[in-house]
């Protein structure tokens, strides 16, 4: 059983004895060769892989030796975004990284109840919470040696917030704000819509959109035309070592709001029993294979982790006292979708080319559609709906790409006093990946979703019919392109 | 630590969205098929066959037989065999469209997918009638059969189940509806010819047992359907792998360089 995850700032200033063993087994597992399972390339590659970026980084041998051949197939590319099933398996990958690294430590006379921390950004009693743990960034360790732990590509920042190229900021809105897990295609979910085996599935849910994305753009730093930071790119992510604490935290959001008896976890068998064919394979500390599924990794199962707090930076209070490292209670209602009725509201009319420069579309909204014998206009939603922006079939070259969105009404001007209030920024992590047609994708491009009920409400009351989109990549993506498939506008009406 | 459960898996997501009713609508044409008269009416001809009355058929065919019951024929095995297949495409049209819009935008795209089926049938059905004629219905069974998978292993076919996974948009109001949904109905059509036509000839090659044959190959090209991309490289045809699972299937056997297991082609 794996020891019990911590908060890094809990451990007693810098170079604790769980950071110094986590920068220690870091480097000896940087040591072990790709063809080796239990390696940190080979671990890395499970999550993404650009052969020949990787090659040209001197991070592995070209020809890249592979591992010998295991009867359940080594899975590379295998991480899940953008659907339901991001949460489980990244749960599953730390508890087979956190296993190999803890094997090793204890090997080594460490603790043998070593266990990955987590760097909880969000805690807000903490003033230096946002900033990068100084493990992360000084050049050697305290014996003088280099540091593992700093060895990898990132952006300028050393805090987290929001910055000249990507004007938001992390929050905790997931933790409350959406109280299902699963999506309703158009909408928010916790955890995000129903998706098959895919590395980029269609839409991201609300812990995957919002802190996780944007900490991994915040940290890998957009650093056009230089190569991106790791953690900006998920064929590179999962090398950097900040990436496990981070998705350690982004684990412990959601161990917490499973916590909460109001959320409604998804109990359905599409869920609990994966994907089909494709399953999630990882390597234990022999390097021998094993396969898992969601229930796996849900609280009391095999893979379930232990925090040792679920309330600190979460956003959310149990009503029961928590016991350090117990199970954590979990919400009963087998209801991942809960009462929730969704459609589409409106939509623009075509595919745009979005740079650096203003591309402006109108998305004609359904109050005024046409009921024509192709449909009927939609009832006029509940004052309870919310609304949702949804940016479709998103395509680019860059690894990720921040889109940045001005809603107005017809005609406004996306400078005005106050339009900050109506800008929305998303980021498109894994842009390249899913755009790829020729590999294990299917090329269909990435797609966002984010909450806009306030801005669509304030803008309806003066022009009901249409709402204008002003799109645009920030500056630093200079001479980059995206092409949007289409723009819309779903609401939901929960109960 | 191996915790497959792959029955389950696959249970959970044949009772998903659109698909069992599109599994429902398939099983009722597949009994079709086999009580209406028009059934089997394509294999019958190959079945009758042999090398010297090839010519006299492929010029004859027309006139003695009629067209309509070879036509009706292969649309009723094209409906029962491929609407289970294009479940993710139904589901992605069902909600990107606007609410009472959706039927309109489904029918649209199946209409479109059909056809394009029934485009292909100009090649197809003479295709099968003359190896059927030269080869003989069980020689030609066997043969079809050992192709089929090796044009699944290639790299080809690899790019056309591709391009089945790509998903697209239309819009959501005027005539644009139609348009789209029928412009993603000819794609669709067309990648999944590109992608099952060397099957499609298995079931016409054969008389006794063809609707036999006919589900064996449905359920097998749906095997195929549901494996995830993967890069357009040659490897174990991806319905084997559906089949039997990973484990069954020796590593050694798979594609073993780097660039074609990483899904990435190397720069």
């Amino acid at each position: 059983m794996a020891g019990l995850r911590k908060d890094i700032a809990s451990l007693g200033g810098a170079w604790s004895s769980t950071m110094l063993w986590y920068a220690r087994a870091v480097g000896a597992l940087r040591a072990r060769p790709f063809s080796d399972r239990t390696s940190w390339v080979y671990l890395g590659s499970l999550h993404g892989i650009d052969p020949q970026g990787w090659i040209n980084q001197g991070l592995v041998p070209d020809p890249i030796p592979l591992p010998p051949p295991d009867p359940l197939q080594d899975r590379f590319q295998q991480c899940q975004h953008a659907g339901w099933f991001f949460l489980p398996w990244h749960r599953g990958y730390l508890f087979a990284m956190e296993a190999i690294l803890a094997d090793w430590i204890a090997d080594q006379g460490g603790p043998s109840d070593w266990a990955l921390p987590y760097w909880n950004y969000l805690d807000s009693t903490n003033p230096n919470a946002r900033d990068i743990p100084q493990e992360f960034l000084d050049a050697t360790l305290p014996d003088g040696t280099p540091n593992p732990l700093s060895q990898a590509l990132r952006g300028p920042a050393t805090r987290l917030g929001p910055q000249l190229w990507i004007g938001r900021d992390i929050s905790l809105a997931a933790q409350t704000a959406e109280t299902v897990y699963t999506a309703i295609p158009g909408t928010l979910g916790y955890g995000g819509p129903i998706s098959g085996y895919a590395q980029f599935g269609n839409s991201a849910g609300a812990n995957e959109g919002n802190p996780h994305n944007l900490v991994h753009v915040m940290v890998g730093g957009d650093t056009s035309p230089q190569p991106a930071g790791w953690m900006f790119d998920p064929n590179f992510a999962a090398l950097d070592p900040i990436f496990w604490v981070h998705h350690c935290n982004v684990d412990r959001l959601w161990e917490a709001w499973m916590s909460d008896p109001s959320h409604n976890m998804e109990l359905g068998a599409a869920w609990k029993n994966g994907p089909f064919p494709t399953q999630f394979t990882m390597p234990d500390t022999s390097g021998a294979l094993w396969i898992f599924v969601p229930e796996d990794t849900l609280p009391g199962a095999t893979l379930a982790p232990s925090y040792d707090n679920l309330h600190s930076g979460t956003d959310i209070l149990p009503p029961a006292p928590a016991g350090g490292g117990g199970a954590t209670p979990m919400a009963a209602a087998p209801t991942g979708t809960g009462q929730q009725r969704a459609n589409l509201l409106g939509a623009n009319s075509g595919a745009l080319t979005v740079t650096s420069a203003e591309t402006r579309t109108r998305i004609r909204m359904a109050s005024t559609g046409p009921a024509t014998a192709l449909g009927m206009a939609a009832a006029a939603p509940a004052a309870n709906a919310r609304y949702y922006l949804n940016i479709e079939g998103a395509k680019g070259t860059a690894p990720t790409a921040i889109v940045n969105v001005v809603l107005t009404g017809p005609d406004g001007d996306p400078g005005a006093a106050g339009a900050e209030a109506t800008t929305v920024s998303v980021a498109l992590f894994g842009l390249a990946n899913a755009t790829e047609s020729s590999g294990s994708h299917g090329g269909s491009g990435l797609s966002a979703t984010e909450d806009v009920t306030d801005i669509v409400r304030t803008l309806q009351a003066t022009s009901p019919d249409e709402i204008e989109a002003h799109v645009t990549l920030p500056e630093t993506a200079s001479g980059q392109e995206i092409t949007i498939e289409r723009i819309s506008i779903y609401t939901r009406q929960d109960g | 630590m191996v915790r497959s459960r792959r029955g389950a898996a696959l249970a959970a997501q044949a009772r998903s969205g659109p698909l069992p009713y599109l599994l429902g609508v398939s099983l009722l044409v597949y009994t079709v098929l086999v009580f209406a008269p028009v059934g089997g009416q394509v294999a019958a001809i190959c079945g009758q066959l042999n090398l010297s009355a090839l010519w006299v058929l492929l010029t004859a065919v027309p006139w003695t037989w009629g067209l309509w019951p070879l036509a009706v024929d292969w649309s009723l095995m094209i409906v029962a065999m491929m609407t289970p297949l294009v479940s993710v495409q139904v589901a992605r049209l069902i909600w990107s469209s606007r609410p009472g819009r959706a039927p309109f935008a489904v029918g649209t795209f199946f209409a479109a997918y059909w056809m394009t089926w029934c485009a292909a049938a100009v090649v197809l059905i003479p295709l099968a009638i003359a190896i059927t004629a030269v080869l003989g219905s069980g020689l030609a069974l066997w043969l079809l059969g050992v192709a089929a998978l090796a044009y699944s292993a290639s790299p080809l076919a690899g790019h056309a189940r591709n391009l089945c996974h790509r998903s697209d948009p239309i819009p959501a109001f005027g005539p644009g509806i139609v348009i789209e949904s029928a412009r993603a109905g000819f794609r669709m059509g067309g990648a999944c010819c590109l992608a099952c036509w060397p099957w499609m000839l298995i079931p016409l090659a054969v008389q006794t047992g063809h609707f036999l044959v006919m589900v064996c190959v449905g359920l097998y090209l749906f095997a195929e359907r549901i494996a995830a991309p993967a890069p357009s490289a040659w490897r174990v045809p991806p319905g084997l792998e559906t089949i039997l699972g990973p484990s069954r299937i020796s590593a050694r056997l798979r594609t073993s360089t780097p660039a074609d297991m990483f899904g990435r082609p190397k720069i």
